[in-house]
């Protein structure tokens, strides 16, 4: 677009068409003031700072609101235009309290005060009585008495977060800001995303922890900030974090971040504590006589070798399995697969995919070729209907979740299939809330009831799939009338729901654990991807199949070949066998590898003798904890990897390596969408920890395979990953210094793919449609076990709680809710907060209930964060047959009150 | 106590739930359904709203102290409204307002002893032409004098 012609201060200027005075002045350099304006919202011209006088307007415009225009002459600082500048700012700031001005110099509000010679708090009426803030909430610190009442907060909390907490009561200068508590912001429903003090111009909002350091210091500025990537979920959000003497003080959203937008959740935002947890362990570990004995680093690189060597001698290198860890780097998981097959030689690698996307993968990969999402989040607001099958995106992917909940406000159709009334479900046009575990029959009726009302995409089945005619025949049973008998909704809500993501074209659909972890959870990701085929939503923007990724790098971990039967990129061991061995320079070992489910079967029948376990704690988050305990305890030797003594190593490990956190190494993440993005060192490593791939770098050595493995840095394996991995070779690092890209992306100049199988798949030009048949779970409700439980997360806590739990997030939920429904609560003499036992065939765990219609009447659902409780006592054997996924959403149990005291 | 709509208005709620797209659009309609009933909306009353329509007090609260129809305390039985914007104020509307201070024996915002009548100023009620004017309950009296304003309070307090 030709730029426009403007004159400002009787100076040419060219301004980009569609942006606003203030953006024009902005990108010039030619600033004026301004408090309300943050370019995450829409213009509100509440502070009037910014307004400019127009030449032929009669009176002054805000900057903020106005877009340009060709021609256009403007005046941003006339004497008129300043004088009513500083009259503003003496109305905003004639009660305000002038200590907040020397205290937070930097404060935007701070610095314009300085800027026009304005003193704080001198109106004839000023109010000097102290102000109490409200300091409940353990990381948002609130003190009103700063409000000039710019609406940031309340703007930001709605058209970012979605989340309407801060509410505007009374009018004029009565005006206040408060929380929908009415009292105090912890008990509001704030979810803590810290978006409000992001964007406060004041300090009215502030950091908690920079507001104690506040009273201290004065000077609260960080030393330094770094940009990197977020260590909890799989979206990949980006965070600046500011140091300050070494220690990571605060973290806040980067505004330009391709994911994230500006935003952070309350895992990203402050849950940085982890990194200096008094129980972080930073020196190595050997077990000797059952105590733990701290020994050098060559002592414990010692003792993992020879017991690894131990058990490759005396047992066969099959003996000994591999798990990396999805909280590492791709770097580093890169490192693990390749120990795996080169050092140790064996194909038993695999980590935690395994039990949570590994369906996913498994069913994208044999109906499309690649097993990863299809589309980019930037969808979600291109598609005109969304589909969620078993995700609860608002509180496990809450910066996903935000952005498909500002779509639904806005009016895009909204399917949720879930069992539970889960935010984005009481935002839904359509909610289908289904018994656990019967997704493929609800998935069958939706495609059936698609083809029967000829609402299929004609075009794109003839040129783009195969075996339509066998896959319309295999459905011939899903009526709605019969899905809607087996799944518990109502025939008509199919109906309307295959309606709705039939003819919206484009749809989009996204899945998470609900649809996996299930005895059918790869048949239900190929039943959504046929649903995707037939509506033609596959390839186009706003279309596809997109699961949603559990932790930052879980997709990364697999990608990069900890994975039995794949390695780097995903690629087949006989596809890629070549390749790698030219590169490594060492063979790559044929013999069928164990996963994860697997290798525990052989530990416990003591076939595999070894272990290395890095950054996964297996035994708190495997189902069947007794069948886990059984397998891990039979080991010979269990090498570990962690922040902390995880409940696996405190139970079984023989040698602890103590490892970096994401703060203090470099590297690189894999999101959700298949970006890869960069995390970077921003303190020092604690106490003797190493990174994970310095650890396999001196196991390799000591093993005797050190010239396979010797490396500068983490970007020097990242160069040999593109030389194993063609798909990613343009993707060097300094490409991704600013923003990371999406492979496909092949070559130097390639901008990367955001949307996959445009116009063919890995497997050729079509796919074919899956047949599905439904097995229904072993795990039924019975008179002994009335109750079906399904296991979950929360927004506040994060999968074994190994970071999160050594946060203050426990002050804002219980790691150890049982939601059970209203009706059986009362039956049972159950209340709210009753401590409640929870037993299956399999074992029995206690939590602490929440009374609630969540959930269906005869269903419970269990976070499982909570170390002590372990809520994998009681999930059972049931394993996906294609990818053996355990089926942690299913399991028959019966509920009483337990005795107040905790066992 | 807690409050509840009578029979009939709970029926007009049940009714105007189905020509709204939202509930939280409801928040207006409701709260003069509730005053109508009530006279004024009470913290029982923000509860009550909040409650039907899924929203928090405090979001209600931010409604009703937003719009100065909403009486946040208790009012007569009668309401006049003395409009004393600038046509109105050139007009005469001070006379007209003292006059009803006088008559009443209250000031401007208050409420007579016997609960029957509120006296209150208005922003510009649009009805320039026949300044001054004022508003009793729901009909315009116009173009009037300190002695029409006597004879329709007179009126007004043996009703």
């Amino acid at each position: 677009m030709m730029p426009l012609k403007i004159t400002i201060n009787g100076t040419g200027a060219e301004a980009v068409p569609g942006s606003t005075i203030l953006d024009t002045l902005k990108a010039l350099g030619l600033e004026v003031p301004n408090l309300c304006h943050d370019k995450r919202l829409e213009p509100a011209s509440v502070c009037r700072l910014c307004e400019v006088l127009i030449d032929g307007v009669g009176r002054p415009v805000c900057a903020c609101s106005t877009p340009v225009q060709a021609g256009m002459s403007l005046w941003t600082t006339t004497p008129a235009l300043e004088g009513f500048r500083r009259t503003m700012l003496m109305l905003l700031s004639g009660n305000y309290p002038p200590e907040a001005v020397e205290q937070h110099p930097d404060k935007p509000f701070h610095r314009v005060l300085r800027a026009y010679g304005v003193a704080a708090g001198s109106a004839l009426d000023a109010d000097h009585s102290p102000t109490v803030p409200d300091t409940t909430h353990p990381y948002i610190h609130v003190d009103m008495s700063r409000c000039i009442r710019c609406y940031r907060c309340v703007r930001i909390c709605e058209t970012l977060q979605g989340q309407f907490v801060w509410k505007i009561q009374n009018r004029g200068t009565a005006t206040v800001v408060v929380p929908d508590s009415g009292s105090t912001l912890l008990e509001s429903s704030c979810v803590s995303c810290g978006a409000c003090v992001d964007t406060c111009p004041t300090g009215a909002l502030e950091d908690a922890a920079l507001a104690a350091i506040g009273k201290a210091s004065r000077a609260i500025e960080p030393d330094v900030w770094v940009r990197t990537t977020c260590p909890y979920c799989g979206t990949g959000c980006e965070m600046n974090v500011g140091v300050r003497d070494d220690k990571v003080v605060v973290s806040r959203p980067v505004l330009d971040a391709p994911v994230s937008k500006g935003h952070l959740c309350v895992k990203g935002r402050y849950g940085t504590a982890f990194i200096d947890a008094a129980e972080r362990i930073t020196s190595p570990m050997v077990r000797r006589k059952g105590t733990w004995v701290t020994v050098s680093w060559d002592d414990a690189i010692t003792a993992a070798a020879e017991a690894l060597t131990k058990a490759i001698k005396t047992t066969g290198p099959d003996s000994v399995g591999v798990l990396g860890s999805s909280r590492a780097t791709n770097e580093e998981s890169y490192l693990a697969a390749k120990f795996a097959r080169v050092v140790v030689g064996t194909n038993n690698v695999d980590c935690c995919a395994r039990v949570c996307h590994g369906p996913s993968a498994a069913g994208l990969g044999i109906v499309f070729g690649t097993g990863a999402a299809t589309n980019s989040f930037d969808d979600i607001e291109r598609t005109h209907a969304i589909l969620l099958v078993g995700t609860n995106p608002t509180e496990n992917h809450p910066i996903v979740g935000n952005r498909i909940r500002q779509r639904a406000l806005a009016g895009v159709p909204l399917i949720v299939v879930d069992p539970r009334r889960t935010e984005v479900a009481r935002l839904a046009t359509v909610h289908l809330m289904l018994r656990p575990g019967t997704n493929v029959p609800l998935l069958c009726a939706l495609a059936k009831s698609i083809i029967d009302n000829d609402l299929v995409d004609h075009a794109f089945v003839a040129s783009r799939t195969t075996d339509f005619n066998a896959y319309k025949a295999s459905l011939a049973q899903w009526t709605p009338e019969h899905a809607a008998n087996i799944c518990g909704v109502s025939a008509e809500d199919i109906r309307r729901a295959a309606r709705i993501y039939a003819t919206a074209r484009p749809a989009m659909a996204l899945n998470g654990l609900g649809l996996t972890e299930h005895i059918q959870g790869t048949d239900g990701v190929m039943a959504l991807a046929n649903l995707a085929m037939l509506t033609g939503n596959v390839g186009v923007p706003g279309g596809g199949v997109n699961p949603l990724r559990g932790q930052n790098n879980v997709q990364g971990t697999a990608n990069m070949g900890c994975e039995p039967a794949r390695l780097t990129g995903y690629q087949k061991i006989n596809a890629a066998k070549t390749l790698h061995e030219q590169v490594w320079g060492a063979p790559v070992p044929t013999s069928p590898g164990l996963t994860l489910m697997t290798m525990l079967d052989a530990a416990a029948a003591g076939q595999l003798k070894s272990m290395l376990m890095i950054g996964y704690d297996v035994y708190l988050s495997s189902p069947n904890a007794h069948a886990t305990a059984k397998a891990l305890g039979n080991l010979d030797s269990l090498v570990v990897c962690d922040l902390f003594m995880t409940a696996s190593a405190q139970c079984f490990g023989t040698v602890f390596l103590p490892v970096q956190s994401s703060f203090e190494k470099d590297g690189t993440f894999m999101n959700a969408e298949r970006r890869i993005q960069r995390i970077r060192r921003a303190v020092r490593p604690r106490g003797s920890s190493k990174s994970d791939w310095e650890i396999l770098c001196l196991l390799a050595s000591k093993m005797g395979a050190g010239r396979h493995f010797a490396y500068q840095d983490a970007e020097a394996i990242w160069n040999e990953v593109r030389a194993v991995w063609p798909v990613a070779a343009g993707i060097s690092w300094p490409r991704i210094e600013n923003a990371g890209l999406q492979w496909p992306c092949p070559t130097d100049d390639h901008p990367g793919t955001e949307v996959l199988h445009s116009s063919s798949f890995p497997v050729g030009v079509r796919a074919a449609f899956q047949r599905l048949e439904f097995h229904p779970s072993g795990e039924q409700s019975s008179a002994e076990f009335p109750f079906i439980l399904n296991t979950g997360r929360t927004l506040f806590h994060f999968n074994a709680a190994t970071m999160t739990g050594r946060t203050r997030n426990a002050e804002l939920e219980r790691d150890d809710l049982v939601q059970i429904h209203p009706g059986d609560a009362s039956r049972l003499g159950i209340r709210d907060g009753d401590q409640v036992s929870i037993e299956s065939r399999h074992g029995q765990f206690r939590g602490t209930a929440t009374v609630t219609d969540t959930v269906r009447k005869g269903e419970l659902f269990s976070v499982f964060h909570n170390v002590a409780a372990l809520v994998n006592n009681a999930t059972g054997t049931g394993r996906d047959s294609n990818t053996h996924t355990p089926e942690y959403k299913v399991t028959a149990v019966r509920i009483a009150r337990a005795p107040a005291q905790r066992t | 106590m807690p409050f509840a709509l009578t029979p009939e208005r709970e029926r007009t709620f049940q009714e105007l739930l189905t020509r709204y797209p939202t509930k939280m659009a409801l928040t207006i309609p409701l709260l003069q359904l509730c005053q109508e009933q009530h006279g004024w909306i009470s913290e029982e009353v923000m509860l009550f709203v909040a409650e039907r329509l899924d929203l928090s007090a405090a979001h209600v609260k931010g409604v009703v102290t937003f719009y100065t129809l909403f009486n946040q305390h208790p009012v007569g039985k009668h309401q006049v409204w003395v409009c004393k914007t600038l046509p109105c104020a050139l007009r005469g509307a001070y006379d007209v307002l003292h006059q009803c201070e006088k008559k009443l024996g209250i000031k401007a915002g208050e409420t007579t002893s016997n609960g029957q009548i509120t006296l209150r100023t208005a922003e510009c009620l649009a009805s320039c032409a026949t300044a001054p004017m004022m508003q009793v309950d729901k009909e315009y009296f116009e173009d009037l004098t300190p002695e029409r304003v006597d004879e329709i309070l007179r009126r007004l307090q043996e009703s």
